[in-house]
């Protein structure tokens, strides 16, 4: 009993013992602080737009009694003191850097690999909603029977440059996943990308290190790999890509605030002889390219490639032959799609995510030969989008 | 010195407590008598012009996956152009048990929109954050729009 | 309004502290306009999150005011019935509108549920604190009518004791009794001001650099779903929570006790690292002191408390842990947890004393967190059926026993889970000791401040929130 009465008393004098007037310079650092950060955040000037976040910060909210009432003001309050935050780009920079230094690898859904390579989450295989989207495509394949179809899913970073994931992270085999994919297409030619991908020469630069997209050396790979499967002749047209910008810091970037790599995207030229014309169905907006380099000086530089996504787009050509091509795609398709443009009289795409009709309608109206089917695994596995364009 | 009593203050108190208590009962419940029409026409005078069209009953259930028979009556308005996401459902329900359903519903709707339009149009994509998705006791009011603020105004003021 | 928020940090306490210094305590010197001031800083601070719900304990405050002021003037006069009748009257009220505003809902759910009957439930939400004022009031008024104290005279006095914002939303349960000269007396000195708010710090950092991390791993785990859990995960998940809840409470504690020191008060200790017990009987008098306290000094004690008949003080201790589980919140899984602890302690009083004092001290702490780790997972499950799932994956019904998921979490958290496991024990109060008072204050003259810088990085970057044009 005596021992224990004698820890309590060390327990609950030890601090009165030890304030002197150090606790008393330290609390008045902190008075100060609190006191500066006060005057600091209410004196500076509001900033309207983030570069790093991408985004437009919380303005003053404003008072009024319903706002009060049910709590709005409040939150709105919070919010703007956060966003105005002097120095705030730097504490949450700083942030990060205590977050890999304690060793963490994932932050905010995004891992954290080697080399300054980040990797989106792979996504998982669900069986039910992988299903609805075969069953559409199925439904396709079986209504028009003359019509080619054919289907690419590229693989994802996570699964070609595995050996630069963080050790351990919970990954996919994307490879199976794509191949059970395809075992539940009818009448499709399945086009396997992971082999040539694997194979390449330099694995390392068929992605972006800050962005989840891939880049124009693996889109190069798959184009040889998808031509030859459609029957086309990729040595006909010889193109170079040319580097457009070395200051890409994508969406994993973005995400999880680490801004440490820079990238370099590169467009395919033109072959000389080949004239073509965009329309951007929906916007009613017509074009001779499908670049838009204005987008390189934005922060989402991808989107040089078509200007990003659209729910329809044409592109008529003036090439030798007269098939016609459909492409159902994410955004992985549109750096492709402009090395297709010297095979096809017309290539209609489609981004089943922002187009809300039936595609019945374009085939039939554009009476199209070739159907494509061009995804990344991570996004193909998630999509219910596809499922009700067709019945 | 001369007790004080003390019990007509008590009573006025316990009054007050159960006056709070009714008062906070009628807030959560909310509800209305006006039929769909009463409530949504000063509503609609708030829109501006082009901003929104009225849509069908069909497009609501294309759109939010609810179930009409649940409903009193429901109106929807949208724009047309898929360049913009401003839109406006106000549905009066069969039964005020129903509202949370119909709140996920309308929630699930704007995830799906906030997912769409992210990379699209940060703008659009501002407007579904600051979306209002309300209940008051058997309506849902759920508005996209720069100025939802106004419209929920006026729909509160049309209860 | 939370002390982990911008809000308070950048605007409320500042702004409170120089008012509260200023004209309280440099121009005025009067402890009437040090408790005004204080009053509607705490009363701004509740209508912050609960702008409604401020009536209510508006409410609360003046009932129980003026029933007190009654019940001592009857007791004065030796009117014991009126006293005893007040007493009760007072005691129904509070119980009234705590059972109103938070078990209403789910006793009806419950009605609904076994009989079939078409209930609707009211579904009102729970104002914030009302657990804690309520209790607050309650000793009040119980320690009045045992003739403990005398009633306050004054309500802007009282209403400071209700309502006084470092203690008001999550404790510690500060008994009047204890702070009844502090009310009307006390004196602020820079000794006082600078441990307040050194301790303030810390608890700030116990929230917002250790829980908040912690949380995020173990709210990762849970997203993950029981079905494909290791044995290894789920003892990583539910490790992460335990010293989330410990850092999130404690460092509430620690920050309202702090808070309390910059304006001249000392409340009671909440926490006496509980992680460190020996049995349950030694954890539940290190866990949330001013809970156990209270259902000592209120509810076992007058029970007859241990000095009954041992099925009579069985059936009392039942009593006061369902109790404590309710007092939790209104759900299955908070009973449960109650009735659990209740029955722990009750096997370690009666059944398994004896062979406690045979047991290495490492085996005894290794046997008692695994217990209060199998509680946390009845306390934070959602339902009962995760609750049931969990625990059978930390004891080996899992798909397998590690899995690369358990590792990758083990390996990028482990520097985290030592830091926090070390800021658990008292480790920092042997350095102390070790280093001797001189050494030990320079450390903590450096530490102090870094620790706030690190509380405003941590914070803020919990707000970044890039517009992201993701998956496409």
């Amino acid at each position: 009993m005596k021992t224990v009465n004698a820890n309590d008393r060390n327990i609950k004098k030890a601090p009165d013992q030890n304030y002197g007037p150090f606790e008393f310079i330290s609390a008045m650092t902190v008075t100060l602080m609190l006191l500066l950060v006060c005057v600091f955040t209410l004196a500076g000037q509001d900033r309207e737009y983030s570069e790093n976040e991408n985004r437009n910060l919380a303005g003053k909210p404003i008072f009024s009694l319903s706002s009060v009432m049910d709590g709005k003001f409040m939150e709105d309050m919070d919010s703007y003191l956060s966003d105005q935050f002097v120095l705030r780009d730097a504490l949450v920079r700083t942030r990060t850097d205590i977050d890999i230094f304690i060793g963490k690898r994932e932050i905010n859904g995004v891992y954290i690999g080697k080399k300054h390579y980040l990797f989106e989450k792979p996504s998982e295989y669900d069986e039910k909603r992988v299903k609805r989207t075969t069953d559409t495509m199925n439904g396709i394949s079986a209504a028009y029977g003359e019509i080619r179809n054919y289907v690419a899913i590229a693989p994802n970073s996570s699964e070609i440059l595995s050996d630069y994931m963080p050790s351990n992270a919970p990954s996919q085999n994307q490879t199976e996943q794509i191949s059970k994919v395809y075992s539940n297409l009818n009448g499709f030619t399945c086009i396997d990308l992971c082999g040539p991908l694997k194979n390449a020469d330099d694995p390392a630069a068929l992605y972006y290190k800050t962005d989840h997209h891939w880049t124009s050396e693996a889109v190069d790979i798959a184009y040889r790999k998808i031509a030859a499967d459609m029957g086309l002749d990729p040595s006909a047209y010889s193109y170079d890509n040319l580097a457009v910008t070395n200051g890409f810091q994508g969406t994993l970037a973005s995400s999880s605030g680490i801004f440490s790599a820079k990238d370099t995207i590169r467009i395919p030229t033109c072959p000389q002889d080949i004239m073509y014309r965009v329309t951007y169905v929906n916007e009613g907006k017509t074009c001779t390219t499908v670049f838009d380099q204005s987008k390189l000086s934005e922060k989402s530089k991808y989107d040089v490639f078509f200007g990003g996504n659209f729910a329809q787009i044409m592109i008529e050509t003036n090439a030798p032959s007269d098939r016609v091509l459909m492409v159902v795609k994410d955004s992985y398709a549109n750096s492709l799609i402009p090395l297709l443009i010297p095979h096809f009289k017309t290539i209609v795409v489609v981004d089943p995510r922002y187009y809300t009709d039936n595609v019945q309608e374009i085939i039939e109206r554009e009476e199209v030969t070739d159907i494509l089917w061009l995804y990344n695994a991570n996004t193909f596995l998630n999509d219910t989008s596809i499922y009700g364009k067709f019945n | 010195m001369k007790p004080k009593n003390y019990l007509v203050p008590e009573l006025l108190l316990v009054a007050a407590l159960l006056g709070f208590i009714v008062w906070i009962c009628i807030l959560n419940s909310g509800g209305t008598q006006k039929s769909i029409e009463e409530v949504s026409a000063p509503v609609c005078l708030v829109l501006t012009d082009g901003q929104m069209n009225k849509k069908t009953n069909t497009d609501a259930i294309k759109s939010f996956g609810i179930d009409l028979d649940k409903t009193e009556g429901l109106v929807y308005y949208a724009n047309d152009s898929v360049m913009d996401v401003s839109e406006m459902l106000i549905v009066k329900l069969v039964s005020a048990d129903d509202a949370q359903e119909f709140r996920t519903a309308i929630q699930n709707r704007v995830t799906d929109q906030e997912n769409l339009y992210k990379n699209y149009a940060p703008d659009q994509y501002a407007l579904l954050e600051d979306c209002i998705i309300k209940t008051s006791g058997n309506t849902v009011f759920y508005c996209t729009a720069k100025n939802a603020d106004e419209l929920y105004e006026a729909y509160k003021k049309a209860l | 309004m939370v002390f982990s928020s911008a809000t308070f940090l950048i605007i409320f306490l500042p702004l409170t502290m120089v008012l509260y210094y200023l004209v309280g305590v440099l121009i005025t010197k009067s402890t009437a306009v040090k408790n005004l001031i204080l009053l509607v800083a705490s009363l701004i601070f509740y209508a912050w999150g609960e702008p409604i719900y401020i009536i209510l304990m508006l409410i609360s405050i003046c009932f129980n005011f003026v029933i007190g002021k009654d019940i001592d003037q009857s007791k004065r006069m030796n009117n014991r019935r009126k006293a005893k009748m007040l007493f009760v009257s007072a005691i129904v009220f509070n119980l009234a509108v705590l059972g109103f505003f938070k078990y209403f809902n789910f006793l009806l759910e419950n009605i609904a549920n076994v009989t079939g009957a078409g209930i609707k439930p009211l579904n009102l939400a729970l104002p914030v604190g009302i657990s804690f004022y309520t209790f607050q009031i309650m000793s009040y008024i119980i320690d009045l009518y045992k003739g403990n104290i005398r009633a306050q005279r004054r309500l802007l006095n009282f209403a400071l004791y209700v309502s006084l914002f470092p203690q008001l939303i999550a404790g510690p349960i500060v008994k009047y009794k204890d702070i009844a000269d502090q009310l009307m007396y006390r004196k602020e000195n820079w000794l006082t001001y600078s441990k307040g708010l050194n301790r303030f710090v810390f608890g700030l950092s116990k929230k917002l650099i250790l829980a908040n991390t912690l949380g995020s791993v173990y709210a990762a785990v849970q997203e993950a779903g029981c079905d494909n859990m290791s044995v290894l995960t789920a003892w990583i998940g539910i490790i992460c929570y335990t010293l989330q809840i410990y850092f999130d409470f404690s460092g509430y504690s620690d920050m309202a006790i702090g808070l309390g020191g910059i304006f001249g008060f000392s409340f009671c200790e909440n926490f006496n690292y509980p992680y460190i017990a020996t049995s349950v009987t030694d954890f539940w008098r290190r866990w949330h002191m001013s809970l156990s306290s209270w259902f000592r000094d209120y509810v076992y004690i007058p029970l007859g408390g241990n000095r009954c008949a041992v099925p009579r003080v069985i059936l009392n201790l039942l009593i006061v842990w369902l109790l404590t589980g309710f007092w939790h919140g209104a759900s299955w899984n908070f009973i449960l947890w109650g009735v659990y602890y209740g029955i722990l302690l009750i096997l370690e009083k009666y059944v398994l004393a004896g062979l406690i004092k045979k047991v290495p001290v490492i085996l005894k702490w290794l046997v008692t967190m695994i217990c209060v780790m199998v509680g946390w997972v009845l306390f934070s499950a959602p339902t009962l059926e995760v609750a049931i799932a969990y625990i059978a994956a930390m004891f080996g019904y899992a798909v397998s026993f590690v899995d690369s998921y358990g590792v990758f979490i083990l390996f990028t958290n482990f520097a985290l889970l030592v830091i926090a496991g070390l800021c658990a024990t008292p480790l920092y109060m042997s350095l102390s000791g070790m280093l001797g008072g001189k050494k030990f204050s320079k450390v903590m003259l450096a530490v102090t401040p870094l620790l706030f810088l690190l509380c405003i990085i941590f914070m803020i970057s919990e707000t970044y929130n890039p517009f992201l044009y993701f998956r496409f």
